[in-house]
């Protein structure tokens, strides 16, 4: 990434979110949920945020919005969106961005509507908010804006009460509300997760329906790689609050480079292939609180060797465009795994911890 | 919702039937009674006696028969139907009632069993009790007469005497307390942990912890017995009036008080000063809890999120999404007071002789005033039912997802 270049000097690179590291302050200890994220999204595209539970991507988003809450703080780094750096702008510069400029939609829409008001209300007060509306015309806008996110009969929709529509229903009109004031950004945090796989399908077809119309930007946060493979131009897989790998979203399924995203590739079932077991990552998500030294990955990673337990490996552009965080493909060291060969990730008990970097079969990487 | 309303009304006199059937049995097989200082005092009444002053407090009578009469004023003498008496020879109760008694009779015990001498048929009943002297029944509006405190007076019109005193007392505190209470949980939710939130919530356990006989006590300790004490030295230390409603004849507070005239407003205002005190204190600390912790749960929805999220500024954001969720529970809890402003404060109003029912009630039980006791047992039981089913109704007002069918 442009590392090096000042802020802006891309036209169209729209946010630009570097080394940014957001801690929680509990009574446990602090709790490093997002531990130097780089990454930028160009105008127009749609970015994946790829990952399992916990490794950071919504406290990344959350970040982004500056909607931590009390413990969550975000220490270092920085969060460009366009010329503006969103890590240090004043509260009151940051409420007119939100639901504006920047606007969000989270994974469980029914619980995000405030159930004692009628959703056309929710839709309407965001026009009032940013675009100084009267409640009439903010309503009749509304309205409009339930129709194009394909609710039925939207005028009568729009006096509904959030408990009387359904979870499709409700994240649709999380999406009117989100895109109502013609958002730069739209960040959104699982948003098909809670649904059923049918009304999944519509969801996203409507984000990229009106991705193309309105040709909104978004950051895509999920930890569903067919999702990924449906909407989105670019990927970031992160793991235990960093990014390890960065690419294109072909390049991604055609050549991952990060043993993790291997991994999480193999534990995609395909269709047809019958299998007595599903490939998996051994072991869990490392504590936040008490991180491995090294690499974060390492206690998992079966092709570990001892520097990837020692340093921490830097994010770098392992071919054109694609980055990624791993001593193998790292030029100073990776002639320690020349000719290794890779895993089919299909492992029974503990046997990764056994024997690091053992070939437990797989195919030949030459 | 008719036919809800038409259902909840149905259990509530249900409830309100067994709740007065439950207490009148309650008193009647309690110790005690209306006659037990009679019989200490006087060892030598008669068998006769006995009966007679039994009779004058209907305990002649089988208590389901005199709970039937208290309740609806029947039975009052026998069915009349067409001219003929009917069940006139029922017994009802035993005006003689006769102990176990044993005697030793040729060396041998010969038991006689307890049993009744002379019994009361319905017949009897409008020559023994006559209307003139028995209730019309308690759902008639007939709540009988006093037979302790102001003997052969009706229950209702002593209550009615007291309700003013206790309303103002309570009402004065519950709306204190909201006013106090409510925005100290708020904020206290807002500003969670920090110095503000651990210095109220710790005052609000103190307040709901305390006894308020004990904080009453403290009271009058303070601002009346060692003023009383003290006042020599320092003729500025305020000396309240530490009972009753009204003063008899001028007193004195303070040196920087002009002497105060009984019956004014300032003579209100400060025997009022300890007992709102101690209530509002009480109450408040209930209610700031209860609205924090409602105002935490809420503050923690996605909802609130995502208004957040919409780019509403925080004051939007606590009043308009929040606050108004968090106050859902609270509006349904706090029509419970609605009995309260009735029965009133049994401990604080007697820790401090306010004149209230509360107070009353007290007296009622200490002395066994039986027909008092029942009756504010029996309209509290009433009010409460009703301040349900109106926090019910209140709840479909308020909570768009609460309908009643």
């Amino acid at each position: 990434m442009n590392n090096t270049a000042p802020p802006g000097s891309e036209p169209n690179i729209l946010l630009d979110v570097k080394d940014l590291k957001t801690y929680f302050y509990t009574e446990d200890g602090v709790v490093q949920a997002v531990n130097g994220v780089d990454f930028a999204i160009r105008e127009g595209q749609v970015m994946g945020l790829v990952g399992e539970s916990g490794c950071g991507k919504s406290v990344t988003s959350l970040s982004i919005m500056r909607l931590l809450g009390g413990s969550g703080k975000i220490v270092e780094g920085e969060v460009w969106l366009r010329d503006r750096n969103l890590a240090t702008l004043p509260e009151e510069e940051m409420v007119k961005l939100r639901g504006g400029a920047l606007s969000m939609i989270f994974q469980q829409p029914t619980s995000c509507l405030n159930p004692i008001f009628r959703v056309g209300d929710q839709v309407a007060e965001v026009l009032i908010q940013h675009q100084g509306m009267t409640k009439e015309q903010a309503w009749n806008r509304a309205v409009e804006m339930l129709a194009r996110v394909g609710i039925p009969d939207a005028g009568r929709r729009a006096k509904s009460f959030p408990h009387e529509i359904s979870g499709g229903q409700a994240q649709r009109v999380m999406i009117a509300m989100a895109l109502s004031c013609l958002p730069d950004l739209l960040i959104a945090d699982e948003p098909t997760t809670a649904l059923d796989v049918t009304i999944q399908a519509q969801i996203l077809e409507l984000m990229r329906r009106m991705q193309t119309e309105m040709g909104t930007t978004i950051l895509l946060i999920t930890h569903d790689l067919g999702v990924i493979a449906e909407m989105c131009d670019h990927v970031a897989v992160m793991y235990a609050g960093l990014i390890v790998e960065y690419t294109d979203v072909n390049t991604l399924f055609e050549d991952p480079l990060h043993p993790y995203t291997e991994g999480l590739m193999a534990a995609i079932p395909v269709l047809g292939d019958v299998r007595d077991s599903l490939a998996v990552i051994p072991g869990t998500v490392p504590d936040l609180i008490n991180l491995p030294p090294g690499c974060k990955f390492a206690p998992r990673c079966p092709y570990a060797r001892e520097v990837c337990s020692q340093e921490a490996p830097p994010l770098i552009e392992a071919k054109p465009g694609h980055k990624v965080r791993c001593w193998i493909l790292h030029p100073q060291t990776s002639a320690q795994w020349a000719g290794y060969t890779k895993t089919d990730w299909r492992f029974t008990g503990e046997e990764v911890f056994a024997q690091p970097a053992a070939a437990t079969g797989g195919t030949d990487v030459s | 919702m008719t036919n809800y309303l038409i259902r909840r009304i149905i259990q509530m006199m249900l409830v309100v039937l067994l709740a007065a059937l439950f207490t009148y049995f309650l008193f009647n097989i309690s110790p005690g009674g209306p006659l037990a200082g009679i019989q200490q005092q006087q060892q030598r009444l008669t068998r006769e006696d006995l009966a007679r002053l039994r009779a004058q407090y209907e305990l002649d009578l089988y208590w389901p028969f005199r709970f039937s009469r208290w309740l609806i004023g029947l039975p009052n003498g026998p069915i009349t139907i067409g001219g003929r008496d009917l069940f006139a020879n029922t017994a009802v109760g035993c005006y003689l009632p006769r102990d176990e008694q044993i005697v030793i009779q040729d060396g041998q015990r010969v038991v006689t069993p307890a049993g009744c001498d002379q019994y009361v048929y319905l017949a009897d009943i409008p020559e023994l009790h006559p209307a003139i002297r028995s209730s019309n029944g308690i759902l008639r509006g007939d709540f009988g007469r006093s037979t302790v405190i102001r003997t052969g007076q009706p229950v209702w019109g002593e209550m009615m005497t007291r309700l003013p005193a206790t309303l103002e007392l309570m009402l004065i505190s519950t709306f204190l307390s909201f006013l106090i209470g409510i925005p100290i949980g708020i904020y206290s939710a807002i500003k969670q942990y920090s110095r503000f939130d651990y210095t109220f919530t710790t005052i609000s356990f103190i307040g709901s912890a305390m006894p308020t006989f004990f904080f009453g006590l403290m009271l009058i300790l303070v601002f009346t017995v060692f003023p009383n004490l003290l006042q020599d030295q320092f003729p500025w230390l305020p000396k309240l009036p530490p009972g009753s409603r009204l003063a008899v004849r001028p007193y004195a507070v303070a040196e920087w008080l002009p002497r105060v005239q009984p019956g004014t407003g300032m003579d209100r205002f400060l025997h009022l000063l300890m007992p709102v005190g101690v209530l509002t204190f009480f109450y408040m600390a209930t209610w700031s809890r209860f609205v924090r912790s409602s105002m935490l749960e809420v503050m923690r929805q996605d909802y609130v999120r995502t208004a957040r999220a919409k780019g509403l500024v925080e004051k939007v954001v606590i009043v308009k999404h929040a606050l108004r969720n968090a106050l859902i529970p609270f509006v349904t809890v706090a029509v419970l007071t609605i009995p309260g402003f009735f029965s009133g404060a049994i401990i604080t109003e007697t820790v401090f002789a306010w004149p209230g029912m509360g107070r009353l009630y007290y007296e009622a039980l200490n002395r066994s005033d039986w027909p008092i006791a029942l009756a504010f047992i029996f309209i509290t039981a009433v009010l409460t039912v009703f301040a349900t089913l109106l926090g019910d109704i209140l709840y479909t007002v308020v909570d768009p997802r609460i309908k009643y069918t």
